[in-house]
């Protein structure tokens, strides 16, 4: 489903990935760990299409189709999805007109034209109510207020009323309690499908006890260093990543 | 020692007519003495120059014509066909006050509607009788756009609301301008003591190329709640100057919306006085400008008495090579002490050739007062527009979307829901965003 190949980018000159390669098959969830700075995150950003980052080198396929030569709506519309660590507030948007406009434009770009208001609105009352997102919360200005866990529930109810076929989550554990991060993964799992693939970034191996990974990677300094099974999130857990920057663990 | 003023055509084109118009313009010779004085002024000092503080971004020198020419009075009948039942508050239930080129009309205006507590007479009725008398607030003398209001004054309606009264629907005086040529109005709404009054003043007109001085009064009492709606949606070619002079009672709240939407020269000035304690005012605006337009939103508040709020608050979305101006000044006199004043001008600049001059001042001379104003000037957030994006909005949908929220925020202010829906949908459909 997604191939990167020796993917290089770099943000005013400085490099930041420095040769990706990683391959995630339909119904596969994949785990990235890494210290702070790995770039992470930018890859993340890069998928999605943010264009603060200027691509030097290498090439993501989604399906065959090059990603890197498409908008981020159009991206959005074949069925990239990043829910983001920072969610951004919009003030005068309310949320469910982002929602329905988000979803009826990827419908439009896909030509299975406009979901009828009444079977939108069953729609997100079903999802949100898995999602303990309220009435008030789609009320409201897009994210303003919002707390952080209510952010990043909002962040997973767009992702499940989108249907999106690669879900990337970067960082979607921070800043949340227990509680939440139940509720989060519940909603993530609730996705799980053979169709659907993940690309889960976090610090934490805590994460992946509620969703399990098929394949988990190291990244350092811009690169994939090591890949394993699901094991390899907790021998992180254990050791640190002195193995990769070649510090002693603290 | 006073320079020599160099004329240019428009400031002789001006004083010609002048000059010329003094005759056929109604008045006793007191009002003549007034007229005289304000045409001697303007032939010492003509139009501003950009010199001149209060009209350095707007330059009326350059914008007036050269062929000036009254407008020509327009019969009901003509007016009527021309009076479509469309505009920006059409969904609104109100009772229509007419004028067309300056002229109140009765014939058509909702006169037989008027509740009982309401009374309506034309100025150049008042005129002719001698009893309308011009006494600006302190802050707005001087100004050159009332001084020619005042030289050329034509007509305009006046509006007595009795004390207590609890108007069901808002009032509407709409200012129709047909065919061409120079028009200068003032109206005077007076509200008698408790009264709660809603007043939408709309301002449309044809293609042709014509000059609106148009002037507004509100004299409000004690306990008064009022609100106003004031709707600028001028035809293309048109210059609209026009004033908004308002002294306040003791406790009221004075509510008071501008949406500035059309026009090729716009400047909305509004000159408040606050003379009576424990009043709150809240001066907020929209302003749409694209194409080559200019719009200008102008406003002195004048805080003469303790314990009083204002709330001042712009928004302006310029696009192509529109400019944009927002002069706000507070004064916050010696004896004002417990003054709350707060103003904000924003402008959305969505074109590289778009400009606009943001000067919000202060001048406090008391020493117990919360005062604060601030503006911001900037083209929409790339972050905002990523994130849209990565749902799936496409850009131009995702712009349009900022837009919208920029000026909604400007509109919740508005307490009356109908007016924020039909100010919504008007500016949605603009922005073809209606579903």
């Amino acid at each position: 489903m997604l191939e990167i190949k020796n993917l290089h980018a770099e943000v005013e000159g400085n490099k930041i990935l420095r040769g990706i390669d990683l391959t995630i098959n339909a119904g596969e969830i994949h785990a990235i760990m890494g210290p702070n700075g790995s770039g992470k995150s930018t890859l993340s950003y890069v998928l999605a299409g943010k264009d603060d980052y200027e691509i030097t080198e290498g090439e993501i396929l989604f399906n065959g189709e090059n990603v890197l030569e498409m908008e981020p709506h159009e991206r959005a519309a074949v069925g990239l999805f990043l829910a983001m660590q920072y969610p951004i507030e919009i003030p005068g948007v309310a949320n469910m007109t982002f929602l329905k406009t988000a979803l009826n434009a990827q419908r439009v770009a896909r030509g299975e034209g406009e979901l009828k208001t009444p079977d939108f609105m069953k729609k997100v009352k079903e999802l949100s109510a898995k999602l303990n997102v309220t009435q008030e919360m789609l009320r409201r200005p897009l994210n303003v207020g919002f707390s952080g866990g209510e952010k990043k529930r909002n962040e997973i109810l767009q992702m499940a009323l989108l249907e999106p076929k690669l879900c990337i989550l970067d960082e979607t554990d921070s800043g949340l309690d227990i509680d939440a991060l139940r509720i989060v993964s519940d909603g993530v799992n609730a996705l799980k499908s053979p169709e659907r693939s993940m690309l889960v970034i976090t610090h934490y191996q805590r994460l992946l006890n509620y969703i399990v990974p098929d394949v988990v990677h190291v990244m350092y300094q811009g690169k994939i260093v090591k890949s394993g099974d699901k094991d390899l999130a907790l021998q992180l857990e254990e050791k640190g990543y002195a193995e990769f920057t070649g510090e002693a663990a603290a | 020692m006073t320079k020599p003023t160099i004329k240019t055509a428009a400031d002789e084109a001006l004083e010609g007519l002048l000059k010329a118009a003094q005759e056929n313009l109604p008045g006793n010779s007191d009002f003549s003495s007034l007229r005289s004085a304000a045409v001697s002024a303007f032939e010492q000092n003509g139009l501003p120059t950009r010199r001149v503080e209060d009209w350095k971004y707007s330059d009326l020198k350059r914008v007036m014509p050269s062929d000036l020419a009254l407008a020509e009075p327009v019969d009901a009948a003509t007016a009527r066909e021309n009076l479509s039942g469309s505009g920006i508050l059409k969904s609104v239930d109100k009772i229509q006050l007419v004028l067309v080129n300056g002229c109140f009309s009765a014939e058509l205006s909702d006169l037989s509607e008027l509740e009982d507590s309401v009374t309506v007479r034309s100025v150049s009725d008042a005129l002719q009788a001698g009893d309308f008398v011009l006494d600006d607030p302190e802050i707005a003398k001087g100004d050159i756009a009332l001084s020619l209001n005042t030289a050329l004054l034509q007509d305009g309606v006046i509006v007595e609301i009795a004390e207590g009264a609890d108007l069901a629907k808002p009032l509407e005086i709409r200012h129709v301008m047909l065919g061409g040529g120079l028009a200068t109005l003032r109206n005077r709404v007076v509200i008698g003591k408790g009264a709660k009054v809603g007043i939408i003043e709309t301002f449309v007109g044809d293609a042709a190329a014509y000059q609106l001085n148009s002037a507004i009064d509100y004299r409000i009492a004690d306990d008064v709640k009022l609100n106003v709606m004031r709707i600028i949606n001028e035809g293309d070619q048109a210059i609209h100057l026009g004033s908004t002079t308002a002294t306040v009672g003791g406790n009221v709240h004075f509510e008071h919306f501008t949406l500035s939407a059309s026009g090729q020269f716009v400047r909305s000035q509004s000159f408040v006085a606050m003379l009576g304690e424990y009043s709150d005012a809240d001066l907020f605006g929209a302003s749409l400008v694209n194409g080559k337009r200019h719009s200008d939103i102008t406003l002195k508040m004048d805080h003469a008495v303790p314990n009083c709020n204002s709330k001042e608050q712009y928004r302006t979305v310029l696009d192509d090579k529109a400019e944009g101006v927002f002069q706000g000044q507070i004064i916050v006199r010696q004896y004002a002490q417990k003054t709350d004043a707060k103003m904000m001008s924003q402008a959305l600049l969505l074109s590289e050739d778009a400009s606009f001059n943001n000067k919000p001042e202060l001048e406090i001379y008391a020493d117990d007062v919360v005062c604060g104003h601030g503006a911001t000037c900037g083209d929409l957030d790339e972050d905002l527009l990523f994130y849209l994006g990565s749902r799936g909005i496409p850009k131009d949908l995702a712009k349009k979307m900022l837009v919208m929220a920029f000026l909604a925020e400007a509109i919740e202010n508005v307490s009356n829901d109908q007016f924020v829906e039909a100010l919504e949908g008007y500016i949605l459909d603009r922005l073809g965003l209606s579903e």
